[in-house]
């Protein structure tokens, strides 16, 4: 970082006012929501740039270098402060925004402030600008970047930067983050940076001020007025009708998920495979032996846990991220808000609650868009009841056991899933909003920004930055708990059992004349073994001392096991039930197999009532650690994490019990 | 009458008083200030207006306790977007 004296006295006596910005190392950047703010810092940090948390606050705000002068300049911090309509306002943004002006903030103490002015809304902006004058120390140097003009000039408006210069007594520079034009000005401009001093007449608001501003200032046909926009009426007429743009919405959604899922399979499937090999590599170079396996299936296999993830994450976050920048996003929320406001939820919830159809990972994440924090917390809390692709499996096994050659009545019930699910997110969203998330929301009051074209490279940054985040914060945490519970469930090791040493005696033996059986008759070892290993593990055991809580629900100690490893993730409950019954997970007849297993003491395993409460418990229960952590990381804290799993799992129990125990009741057992 | 009685394309002058003095702050700050003019892009529940060049959609809760006066009703609204209220004629007897 460079002190940059020598620019300023470059630039002359001109500069006196200037002058007072000593050593510029550090800008923020400020502005309204919607001015393109983000998008110039991403034009001047580009990837040189984190999410940061700043003590004793919980809004994020982003910070990055800037290279001056193509890379060859000083190099400048950039804190982009999170898009604010005030300053004054008791809202955590507003706070955040007018401790770092203040200079309260560790490590955001700017040297200059840059505030960014939308100039298709340079009223409401100016007036913007004239407060923050009034909320940092009234010597800290400003510029002003005007950016949208090109938007502007689409309108028939054309900016006077000078002009306006002129009149708020700092310098000002035409910019846009889209293109870069400008960007070279800016970086003249930031030496000259100067106190603003806006020229009010005595008495006169700063709503009249910034009227006359823009009267001297703005040229163009429609410089003095005319607010109506035809196209954006035409668009908003259509995205905004409750039912039109209701279908809209779904299509657009259907599109998006569509996308995500069919593209995302790729690199998940590629990711698997390779993780698989690198697997496969480590234990033939270190060998089978305890260090081994802990490095092939704890970290390696942890590691995969984590990055299979990412494909959905980067997919959601680049398309919700162009969808934004069109201006549409809002637009859907304020369709939505109809409904979602019945369930205590805003509009914006409605993104993260269709994702996490996907997976409650990216959709948890995504519900940063949703500005209130109790918003926020609800919509995180709910967000995993959605029936998520983990859940797929086991509603197939359990639907199909449930209603064998009724392939109607096991659609309805699998669609019955989805519903219930759904249903309980937004049921238990209104119960904390009227109990322990009580309390007035922000009024769901949403800025229709201006359409336009989305910016790719912004798209692109966003994605690495969530990807970053995610792989660092939630995936560190992840990788952890996928060891953990690898080494509880591969220790303490049990050995061969005799009656898989005799099934590989006899693939020994047959191996030369058929070596299709050879292999079936091994892996048919492999998974007795497992079963044994399972059962005498640490998890197994645990299972077994768990197995008293779980049998009101009418699970014995197979179907307890199976519960608990799906506490790590959901999906592994049928391949745990099919291990235990000495079959695979791809075996056609895994169906058939567990609709003929037995328990210990000779009865059925799964009746009618035990699958349709393990059903239900599915659906409800908080199965996947990973979720956890990323609840953890997006609210800051286990407690809510742990509220989240206790809140899940207790209702899955009691609506299993009262499943289990209703279905009894009627003489179905 | 509130804001979402008015039909599309109706201009208003409003009057935030119920809000809270928070809502209102808000709404000030994102263009939406008391007494301004704003012409309906949306109308009903929830509803979408626009002052200037800001365009706001706002849900039935809050667009309920926004009154809203229409501009027929203001003949002089000033240059700055405020309203001067219509005058009320003078009591017969001269009384303020």
């Amino acid at each position: 970082m460079i002190d940059l004296h020598a620019e300023r006295d470059a630039a002359g006596p001109a500069d006196a006012a200037g002058g007072r910005a000593a050593a510029i190392r550090r800008i923020a950047l400020v502005g309204n929501p919607n001015v393109g703010k983000t998008t110039l810092f991403n034009r001047l940090c580009g990837l040189r740039s984190k999410t940061a948390n700043f003590p004793g606050s919980t809004v994020e705000a982003r910070t990055g270098s800037w290279r001056t002068r193509a890379g060859l300049g000083p190099t400048i911090e950039i804190v982009d402060l999170p898009g604010v309509y005030a300053l004054d306002l008791e809202l955590p943004e507003s706070k955040l925004c007018r401790e770092c002006l203040h200079g309260r903030v560790e490590g955001c103490e700017p040297d200059a402030i840059v505030v960014v002015l939308d100039a298709t809304n340079l009223a409401r902006n100016l007036q913007f600008l004239a407060s923050v004058r009034t909320a940092t120390t009234p010597d800290r140097p400003m510029v002003v970047a005007i950016t949208m003009a090109d938007l502007a000039a689409r309108k028939g408006l054309s900016i006077d930067a000078k002009l306006i210069a002129d009149h708020i007594g700092c310098p000002a520079v035409i910019v846009s983050g889209r293109t870069g034009e400008g960007v070279e000005a800016l970086e003249a401009t930031i030496p000259h940076a100067a106190p603003c001093r806006p020229t009010l007449a005595p008495g006169e608001s700063t709503a009249a001020w910034a009227a006359r501003v823009i009267e001297e200032s703005v040229g163009g046909d429609r410089a003095t007025g005319g607010d109506d926009d035809t196209v954006a009426d035409r668009l908003d007429a259509a995205f905004t009708h409750p039912i039109l743009g209701s279908l809209i919405f779904a299509a657009v959604m259907a599109g998006l998920f569509l996308t995500i899922f069919t593209l995302a399979s790729f690199p998940m499937d590629a990711i698997e495979w390779l993780f698989e090999g690198l697997g496969g590599l480590v234990k033939a170079t270190i060998g089978e032996g305890p260090l081994g396996r802990l490095v092939a299936d704890g970290i390696v296999g942890g590691v995969s846990g984590t990055v299979v993830f990412l494909p959905q994450i980067c997919l959601l976050f680049f398309l919700l991220s162009l969808l934004e920048d069109t201006g549409y996003l809002a637009r859907a929320a304020f369709v939505m808000d109809r409904v979602m406001c019945r369930f205590g939820l805003p509009g914006q919830a409605f993104v993260p609650l269709l994702s996490s159809h996907a997976c409650a990972l990216p959709g948890i994440m995504s519900a940063r868009l949703i500005p209130d924090r109790r918003d926020r917390l609800a919509t995180i809390l709910v967000a995993p009841f959605m029936s998520c692709s983990a859940r797929v499996p086991v509603y197939v096994l359990l639907t199909t056991l449930l209603f064998r050659d009724r392939p109607l009545l096991a659609g309805l019930a699998f669609a019955g899933c989805y519903v219930l699910g759904a249903g309980a997110a937004l049921a238990s969203s209104f119960l904390f909003r009227r109990t322990i998330l009580r309390g007035a929301s922000r009024p769901m009051v949403l800025e229709l920004p201006s359409y336009k074209l989305p910016s790719l490279r912004t798209a692109a940054l966003v994605t690495i930055d969530r990807a970053k985040t995610f792989l660092v914060n939630a995936g560190t945490m992840i990788m952890a708990i996928c060891v953990v519970m690898w080494w509880l469930s591969a220790y303490p090791q049990s050995q061969p059992t005799p009656a898989a040493e005799a099934l590989r005696a006899e693939a020994a033996l047959v191996a030369p004349t058929d070596a299709d059986a050879a292999t079936a008759l091994t892996e048919k070892a492999d998974r007795l073994d497992h079963k044994e290993q399972q059962i005498h593990s640490f998890a197994g055991r645990i299972g077994s001392a768990v197995e008293p809580v779980f049998a009101p629900l009418g699970f014995e100690r197979q179907l307890t096991v199976a519960t608990l490893t799906a506490f790590l993730a959901r999906e592994v409950f049928v391949s745990t039930l099919a291990v235990l019954n000495g079959t695979s997970e791809e075996d056609e007849g895994i169906v058939d197999t567990l609709a003929n297993a037995t328990r210990d003491d000779g009865t059925p395993l799964l009746t009618p009532a035990t699958s349709a409460g393990l059903l239900v418990f599915f659906v409800l229960a908080m199965q996947c650690l990973p979720t956890l952590a990323v609840t953890r990381r997006e609210t800051g804290s286990w407690r809510w994490a742990a509220f989240q799993f206790a809140w899940m799992s207790g209702l899955a129990y009691v609506a299993a019990f009262l499943t289990v125990h209703g279905l009894g009741l009627v003489g179905i057992t | 009458m509130p804001l979402t009685q008015l039909k599309r394309g109706d201009r208003a002058i409003v009057d935030l008083q119920d809000l809270s003095s928070e809502d209102s702050r808000l709404l000030e700050a994102m263009g939406l200030g008391h007494e301004c003019e704003v012409r309906v892009c949306r109308a009903g529940t929830p509803c979408i207006v626009q002052i200037e060049a800001t365009r706001l959609g706002i849900s039935a809760d809050v667009a309920a306790k926004i009154l809203a006066t229409p501009c027929s009703c203001y003949p002089d609204v000033n240059p700055d977007g405020i309203a001067e209220p219509p005058v009320s004629p003078a009591p017969p007897n001269g009384a303020a």
